[in-house]
């Protein structure tokens, strides 16, 4: 299952989420592309869901798991500027804080 | 690949001829001068086309035809004779050869001839290689049938075993395949294959409407050496070109370890299941002036959702409502330790930031890096009439005000991210008539079949609405959302959780439907009620109201009966459990007399009567019956049920206590008490079952 496609915007790569992150399984492929940035040492990470309408815990957790890593190793973890379902679970983990929105 | 071909003629010139007439074809061509030369020729290479001269000194063509196909019968041979020689042409031909060409040799006819016997060779290699595919792949497809993992069977209309493969003879436990037939095609084998399994699944393979489509039918039966086995049967009924159903054949696939395991793994979940119904099911408070609603419907049975309260005195209640991500055996792992740990922690300080601040670095340990917890811990200050709440990762919980509704802001970050966060908590002020609504993301991540979210805005709009028409419940504010998502049931699990505030000196009468608490899990209810807050009769209708709608509508008989019985009970838990009075109604002037009623009346008002509770758990047994068992415990004194006088009797007829006991014993399939009297289960079997079509009354 291919849940994002990533693509290097000068030192960032955008993250580009292209279906619905709620279950196990869109979690898994998301956290296996998240961890293929890492592994490949890109520390400026911007995701942008502008294609999808649903996120949950399954993907927040992988969000938040990378945010810690990347954070480890200097890194730094955008988003696009949200709306919808998405921000409402944006702000109501305080994400908002963590997680600054930011153009591409 | 060019043919070989040898020309003996003692006519050198006929020799050159033919040699030069073939030069420019693929042919690779030597010529002998003599019988004895061509027979030293083909024992040293045999060729594919011999050309003879009939007429040679020495060994003739006849006699050299001869003895060259007694060592390459595959030999072609043309014969090359005198003109008019037609005799020994024929004599040629019987003997085995192909063609003869007569003499003067003409190069278009002896080409023709070479190319003609050259076809015939290339035709018979043809059939000669797929002569050979053709026994290599029965060769292939007996090793397959004999070989193969899975057992291959083939039988005829009545399902008598034509062949069968050892794999199958194995697994019905029989040596070889012809002991298996014999035996099983005289009845004498293990019942699994004289189970009505296999004879079913043979019936409807055979009455399948679509030509030649697959039967799939899951076979239980013992095996010729006793052992149980399960199979997998997958059969279809082959036809002719006529259509007529001639044999069937199938093949068979063990699986009694899967089906062993796959039993194994359905106990295992029960009892997660059941574990799990203690986790998502919360102590209910039973606090003055406030009535608890709260529902949880699981996905796939097990979830990550959990609820609890914590009543830490009369007045002040520690609310705690949390989802862990995703679903099943591991969300609902961390739902229970969560849990143990919120019974551990709120006792000692119920601050909301305290509990929080210390649940989060205790199950912080505990949780995988991906995983994360969303919160609403909540501390209810009746006294103060206020709301201190941390908040972090559930839809926004609601303050449901004169037909408004406030949503919560979010205080923090969620649980199991950094071990230590700073949570901090936000205070709203309550009034009387508020309600705190509730819910975890299930609700709001509803989805319909067009891919739109429910979302936080009409889960809000649907509060309102329900507010506004007085019924906020719920089950009311789930089906709103269930209603969106178009089909029954949720994706995710599920929490609801409706808190009203009340006046806890309104009368009664005023409260009837607001003052007990309620939970609704999925196979199970609980009530609890204050003696105070009572009205036996309106109480006991809402509770089987209750029942009524989760067992469906279709046996109204047993519900009758069943509800006869359950007010008989809970009134008995009233009457002679919180309000004492079992010897003011032996006395039977004063049971007479209003007098009794005022007393009734005004312990129902009165401590320690009033306050005393009574717990109504419900549970819901599916299948095609449904059995119902509701228990009614109670506080108070008891009375000892073997005393009870059974109204049957002629000497206990004037006597006014034992007759609803009696009467309620009547109505249902058990009805058992404790020996101290508080504890009474009533069980009823519902025919039809859960939303099952309706049945008949016999």
């Amino acid at each position: 299952m291919t849940v994002a496609t990533t693509e290097k915007r000068g030192d960032a790569v955008v993250v580009r989420v292209t279906r619905n992150i709620d279950d196990m399984e869109s979690g898994e492929a998301f956290k296996t592309t998240l961890m293929e940035l890492y592994r490949l040492g890109e520390k400026e990470i911007i995701i942008d869901f502008g294609d999808i309408r649903l996120i949950n815990s399954h993907g927040i957790g992988k969000i938040l798991m990378f945010y810690r890593r990347f954070k480890a190793i200097g890194g730094a973890m955008y988003v696009t500027p949200l709306s919808g379902a998405i921000k409402e679970v944006f702000e109501s983990l305080m994400l908002d804080k963590l997680i600054p929105e930011r153009r591409v | 690949m060019n043919l070989n071909v040898l020309v003996a003629d003692d006519e050198r010139a006929v020799l050159s001829l033919i040699r030069h007439t073939l030069k420019r074809f693929p042919y690779e061509v030597e010529t002998v001068a003599s019988g004895r030369e061509a027979m030293a020729s083909i024992r040293r290479r045999p060729p594919d086309i011999l050309v003879t001269d009939i007429h040679m000194p020495g060994m003739t063509g006849m006699a050299l035809l001869k003895a060259a196909l007694d060592i390459h019968p595959d030999l072609l041979a043309i014969a090359i004779t005198g003109y008019g020689d037609v005799a020994m042409a024929v004599e040629f031909m019987k003997s085995g050869g192909i063609d003869f060409l007569q003499k003067p040799v003409n190069r278009d006819v002896l080409l023709l001839a070479i190319e003609s016997a050259a076809n015939r060779w290339r035709l018979r290699d043809e059939l000669r290689r797929s002569e050979r595919a053709l026994a290599a792949s029965e060769k292939r497809y007996r090793r397959i049938f004999d070989g193969a993992p899975v057992g291959i069977f083939q039988c005829d209309l009545s399902g008598r075993f034509l062949r069968v493969n050892p794999t199958l003879a194995r697994m019905f436990g029989y040596d070889d395949s012809q002991a298996m037939i014999e035996a099983e095609n005289i009845g004498q084998g293990g019942f699994c294959r004289h189970s009505d399994g296999w004879a079913d699944a043979v019936a409807r393979s055979r009455e399948a409407p679509v030509m030649g489509r697959w039967i799939h039918a899951r076979i239980e039966g013992v095996a010729r050496d006793n052992r149980r086995i399960v199979l997998q049967n997958t059969l279809r009924t082959v036809r002719d070109r006529t259509d007529a159903p001639r044999h069937i054949e199938g093949f068979v696939e063990d699986i009694t370890e899967a089906a062993r395991r796959q039993a194994a793994f359905r106990r295992e979940m029960e009892r997660a299941k059941d574990l799990y119904d203690l986790v998502a099911s919360p102590a209910l408070p039973l606090m003055p002036g406030l009535a608890v609603d709260a529902a949880c419907m699981p996905a796939e049975r097990i979830g990550g959702d959990l609820l609890d309260f914590f009543r830490i005195d009369d007045r002040r209640l520690l609310i705690f409502l949390a989802d862990v991500t995703g679903h099943g055996i591991p969300a609902a792992m961390t739902a229970n330790t969560l849990k143990t740990l919120f019974r551990a922690v709120a006792g000692d300080d119920p601050d909301p930031a305290v509990v929080c601040r210390r649940l989060n670095r205790l199950i912080h340990d505990f949780i995988l890096p991906d995983d994360l917890i969303a919160v609403f811990c909540g501390l209810l200050d009746m006294s103060a009439m206020t709301l201190t709440y941390y908040l972090s990762g559930l839809p926004a919980p609601l303050i449901v005000r004169d037909g408004e509704a406030l949503p919560l802001a979010p205080t923090g970050l969620p649980f199991g991210v950094f071990e230590e966060v700073e949570c901090r908590c936000d205070q709203t002020p309550l009034r009387i008539g508020d309600s705190i609504l509730a819910v975890t993301d299930g609700i709001t991540e509803a989805t319909d079949p067009a891919g739109d979210v429910f979302g936080g805005a009409r889960f809000r709009e649907g509060a309102i609405r329900l507010s506004r028409s007085g019924a906020l419940t719920a089950d009311a504010v789930a089906a709103e959302a269930a209603r969106f998502r178009g089909t029954p049931g949720f994706a995710d699990d599920v929490i609801v959780m409706v808190l009203s505030v009340f006046d806890p000196d309104a009368s009664p009468k005023q409260a009837v439907r607001t003052v007990h608490d309620r939970f609704q899990g999925p196979d199970k209810c609980r009530f609890r009620l204050r003696a105070r807050a009572i009205r036996v009769d309106a109480a006991a209708a809402f509770i089987m109201d209750h029942v009524r709608e989760r067992v469906g509508g279709e046996d109204p008989d047993a519900f009758d009966a069943l509800k006869l019985a359950f007010t008989e009970v809970f009134v008995n838990a009233v009457e002679h459990g919180a309000l004492e009075m079992t010897d003011l109604k032996r006395n039977s002037d004063l049971y007479d007399s209003d007098r009794y009623w005022a007393i009734f009346a005004e312990r129902s008002g009165q401590r320690p009567y009033a306050d005393r509770c009574i717990d109504v758990e419900c549970r819901f047994e599916e299948g095609r019956d449904a059995a119902v068992s509701i228990t009614v415990v109670g506080e108070g004194p008891g009375f000892n049920p073997a005393q009870a006088p059974d109204p049957r009797l002629a000497a206990n007829r004037t006597r006014h206590s034992g007759r609803g006991i009696a009467l309620a014993r009547m109505n249902v399939d058990h009805l058992f008490y404790s020996p101290d009297g508080r504890q009474a289960t009533l069980v009823k079997t519902w025919r039809g079952g859960c939303g099952s079509p309706p049945v008949a009354i016999v």
